[in-house]
């Protein structure tokens, strides 16, 4: 099935903010959107011109770049590219991803531009549909967010946790990221909208996303596709910020001298490294990690940049390639991912699986669906993980895992 | 975080038999009698991973003594296991035991300095010899010890109690 598109500038629709990009409501298309923001812009998508679950398996991946391509045949090449959004499970074998074009998008940025797409060959997409402004309730629930428990008891996941350090010491396997859950409820529904909002406020540098339930902001750029270029940012080995300049320095210092933090980063740029240089001409990475400092948490950080070898493969055949990496599968990427199936006691879904857009040209960009959120109505699942390695200490990874939740915690908290 | 006792490693100038007898009370003071088990015994007898009782131990939550774990370890890591049970996660509560015993060892701290001041230097101050200070401090500590420890559990269960209420009197008003 193609699509039929077409674009207009808006310089009717004022969303100089995230949050008012947010809020605009497109009538009868309103419903829950779609959206991708970072430093203070980004995409709104409504409606649903075109999905395809893939399915599941390696290839879902594959699938879902030739069906896409095959919905964009219809853009004539002018204006704004269309763009799809989509999410992709973290274990192959698992359901539940998605690719979908939505019927009206919206980008925020110096001036407004709607893209429209519809199906059909009678198919009239209607760039200048009306959006009224609205405004976000503050709180992302009308009620109180209580706790609702966890997958695996987490008595039972720091005896994963040192269950797999056995497995480490053994040998089988380098590096495991092992992940938990953190359920919660209310009595009112969870307003995606307004979780997106507050979590694009507190980490503006983040990729902020909503995409059908999956609400997070994401530090981890999986791949950046424009052209030829491509870009990747690898985040693994991490610790908290500390209390003034001294101690955060301090603690800096420690993360980029500890060889337990090294170690682990070193096995996540290493797989990233091995997926992107068969796919390009030019492959350059910083020779030593940086940190990355957010809100709540501070990262090893290595940047990748290169060219493409034409033909240059989609943003979503690159995130494809480099899904899983160790930053959240670990090393060796197969006998890990047995060992999380077998340890970790819950499904992750989306959790950890690559979040992002792909348009019409091929270029896009995914990020790795961390510090996020599974929401159902008035129900949700926050989710986070740690790398284990050689010297991990249980205890020290269930409090990092702690922490993490927190900064999901206190975008849902009133 | 993780205890440390410089004095346990570092050489140890003679005790007076009067401190001796006071230190010979201190190691027996949280060792408790009955049957001695392993790490791993306890582990079982518990019921929990053997991992739970190495990262306590990591943490100083729970420390061996020369001779393993005694019977009123058991009973702490029993009553651990019920607040397990009754739904806190572990994450919360060892980050709580983290700040619970920063504040307790604070608090240890200034009741020793109290001990020694108020108790022990008037004691050899006024006792005719080693022997008889070593018995009024033996005295003196085996009251005082079930006391604080008294004192500690009766204060602590009366805030606990007090700041439920609290919170309960703040819900029931909230519109």
């Amino acid at each position: 099935m193609t699509l039929r598109f077409g674009t207009a500038d808006r310089p009717d629709v004022r969303a100089g903010t995230v949050a008012e990009l947010l809020a605009l409501s497109p009538g009868e298309r309103a419903g829950e959107p779609l959206a991708w923001l970072r430093d203070g812009t980004g995409f709104v998508g409504w409606g649903q011109a075109w999905r395809l679950d893939p399915g599941a398996g390696p290839e879902r991946f594959a699938r879902a770049g030739a069906a896409l391509a095959e919905a964009f045949a219809g853009w004539d090449g002018r204006g704004a590219a269309p763009v799809a959004m989509a999410a992709f499970t973290f274990d192959p074998a698992a359901h539940g991803s998605f690719v979908r074009v939505p019927e009206l998008l919206v980008h925020s940025g110096a001036a407004a531009r709607a893209v429209a797409a519809g199906a059909g060959p009678d198919a009239r997409p209607d760039a200048l549909a009306p959006l009224a402004a609205t405004v976000l309730p503050e709180r992302a629930t009308a009620d109180r967010v209580r706790y609702a428990g966890a997958s695996l008891p987490d008595l039972l996941w720091l005896d994963a946790v040192a269950a797999a350090t056995r497995l480490i010491d053994k040998g089988d396997i380098d590096k495991v990221v092992l992940a938990r859950d953190h359920a919660v409820w209310s009595e009112a529904p969870f307003e995606p909208r307004v979780l997106a909002a507050r979590l694009a406020a507190r980490f503006p540098g983040c990729f902020t996303f909503v995409a059908e339930g999956l609400v997070g902001a994401s530090p981890e750029m999986l791949v950046r596709r424009r052209g030829t270029r491509v870009e990747s940012l690898v985040l693994a080995g991490s610790a908290a910020r500390g209390d003034g300049a001294a101690d955060d320095a301090a603690r800096g210092d420690a993360l980029l001298a500890s060889a337990k933090d090294r170690a682990e980063h070193a096995f996540a740029v290493a797989s990233v490294r091995e997926a992107l240089a068969p796919l390009c001409r030019t492959l350059e990475s910083d020779a030593e990690p940086s940190l990355l400092r957010l809100d709540n948490v501070q990262h090893l950080a290595t940047r990748f940049g290169g060219t493409l070898a034409e033909p240059a493969p989609s943003a979503l055949a690159l995130a494809g390639a480099l899904h899983p990496t160790a930053a959240v599968c670990g090393t060796p990427t197969a006998e890990a991912l047995e060992v999380i199936r077998e340890l970790e006691g819950m499904e992750r879904g989306r959790y950890t699986g690559p979040v992002g857009w792909v348009d019409a040209r091929g270029d896009g960009e995914f990020a790795i669906a961390l510090r996020c959120a599974e929401l159902s109505g008035a129900r949700a699942r926050l989710f986070a993980g740690a790398g284990i390695v050689a010297a991990s200490l249980p205890e020290a990874e269930l409090e990092e895992t702690r922490l993490k939740l927190r900064a999901m915690q206190s975008a849902f908290a009133d | 975080m993780t205890a440390s006792s410089p004095a346990a490693d570092a050489p140890q100038p003679e005790l007076d038999s009067a401190d001796a007898a006071l230190a010979a009370l201190l190691r027996g003071g949280d060792s408790g009698d009955g049957e001695r088990l392993s790490r791993a015994a306890l582990a079982e007898r518990a019921g929990v991973p053997e991992s739970l009782l190495e990262a306590m131990e990591r943490e100083g939550l729970l420390q061996p003594g020369e001779d393993g774990y005694g019977e009123d370890d058991a009973r702490v890591l029993a009553a651990g296991m019920e607040l397990l049970a009754a739904g806190l996660p572990l994450a919360e509560l060892l980050a709580l035991a983290r700040r619970h015993d920063e504040a307790m060892r604070a608090v240890a701290e200034e009741a020793v300095e109290l001990f020694v001041r108020f108790v022990r230097d008037p004691i050899r101050g006024t006792a005719e010899d080693a022997e008889e200070a070593g018995r009024r401090m033996r005295d003196a500590f085996e009251r005082m010890l079930p006391a604080t420890s008294g004192l500690v559990a009766h204060h602590f269960r009366r805030t606990l109690l007090a700041a439920a209420r609290e919170r309960l009197r703040r819900e029931t008003q909230a519109p």
